[in-house]
């Protein structure tokens, strides 16, 4: 393989059979890498289908500053695509990330702007707003209402999956953005209506200690239920079991909300007959070794959960 | 069988300060509406003007999001646990 930009190294990711983890012998599970992008993540394909809709549209342009509101992965990609593009960007998270991405995002140039992490990503939402208002020559991409992040999926992601597994039953993603979601769901149900659509979410409402009335919760603009046929609230020591599992028993280095998916995956197989389930495995787990998922006991990596934003 | 019903933090204000309940009823409605009769004001803070369960409230059958299992009238079956969730930002970014 060989390209002419690293932009170009964007998308076809590679899936691998986890099928030892299945806990039904008759449904297969693979997991699409999306860590294999550029930078580290599937956020890749969504900073530079943001960026390519915003330059169409005229909203953005060279000099100008992106703000954006991210725990890292699509800070990062953003950064990777602003350096080859001569943008600025100023990445806002939640304090409490781990190390490695407030390195990673200063490393490829992006200033941070830290919200309190009592307020999980809402806080991080709440200040990327504020900020852009106050600064009228910088240009919010929004991740969470742009219609530009499923649209990447309905073109690439969805299409890569059914092209190298035809035979897919179920497609089982995480619950961020909601991006991945929906662009597959739209995707698949176009062409295979058949596959049900199964979303895995961390139980962030817990976490989220500064929250202080329901008025202050958030749904993602770009989300909408019906594209979705089953849901799991999938618990952080969950997570985290099934990221180590990940490891030990595939060889698969993946950060935690790929343990979340497949631990939704799990309990989706153990509720079919047989089939195939296709997950998402949204980044590896270099972003996470300070947290020490695979190196400390794991009742003190599940304490540190409650304080640390892993997603 | 009761089944134990958590509440968030944001809601406790509504359960005499609990962060569980134990509740009876065959669907999720009848263990909520048992929590209700325990703990009247929680009602207020589940449910629209309109009588839905409010835009920002998730609830999990152990691990299943009640609205893709029939809302209300998921039956509880064998589940030990309904977790009472608000709904935010979240998951992967």
């Amino acid at each position: 393989m060989k390209v002419e930009s690293v932009l170009d190294l964007i998308g076809n990711t590679p899936m691998v059979g986890i099928h030892s983890i299945s806990p039904n012998k008759n449904v297969k599970i693979y997991l699409k890498l999306e860590g294999q992008n550029p930078v580290g993540s599937s956020k890749d394909r969504v900073a530079l289908s943001m960026i390519l809709d915003a330059e169409n549209k005229g909203i953005l342009k060279p000099g100008n500053t992106i703000v954006e509101p991210s725990s890292g992965n699509t800070g990062v990609g953003l950064a990777l695509v602003s350096i080859l593009k001569g943008y600025k960007l100023v990445v806002v998270c939640a304090e409490n990330v781990t190390q490695e991405r407030k390195d990673l995002l200063r490393s490829f140039g992006a200033k941070i702007e830290f919200s309190p992490g009592n307020l999980g990503s809402n806080g991080a939402i709440a200040r990327a707003k504020e900020l852009a208002e106050q600064n009228p020559d910088w240009v919010m991409l929004y991740q969470y209402g742009n219609e530009s992040n499923p649209v990447t999926h309905v073109n690439a992601t969805a299409p890569e999956i059914l092209r190298d597994c035809p035979e897919i039953d179920v497609f089982v993603a995480g619950l961020g953005t909601s991006g991945t979601l929906m662009g597959c769901s739209r995707y698949f149900k176009e062409h295979n209506p058949d596959v049900k659509i199964v979303a895995v979410e961390p139980p962030a409402g817990e976490s989220v200690s500064g929250l202080r009335s329901l008025e202050d919760g958030f749904v993602p603009e770009i989300f909408q239920a019906d594209l979705i046929d089953r849901k799991f609230m999938i618990k952080n020591d969950e997570s985290i079991e099934v990221t180590r599992c990940l490891l030990s028993e595939c060889g698969l280095f993946v950060g935690v909300s790929t343990g979340a998916i497949v631990a939704g995956a799990i309990k989706q197989a153990q509720s079919m007959e047989q089939g195939t389930i296709v997950a998402i495995s949204p980044d590896s787990g270099w972003k996470y070794l300070s947290a020490g998922i695979w190196a400390n006991r794991i009742e003190e990596v599940i304490e540190e959960s409650k304080s640390t934003n892993f997603w | 069988m009761p089944i134990t019903v958590r509440i968030p933090s944001v809601m406790r204000a509504n359960t005499a300060t609990k962060a569980t309940v134990e509740c009876e009823g065959n669907t999720v409605g009848e263990v909520i509406a048992d929590l209700v009769r325990q703990h009247k004001d929680i009602g207020d803070v589940l449910f629209d003007g309109d009588n839905n369960l409010h835009k920002y409230v998730n609830m999990y059958l152990e691990s299943d999001d009640i609205r893709y299992i029939g809302g209300l009238e998921a039956p509880i079956g064998t589940a030990k646990e309904l977790t009472i969730l608000p709904a935010v930002a979240g998951g992967f970014v």
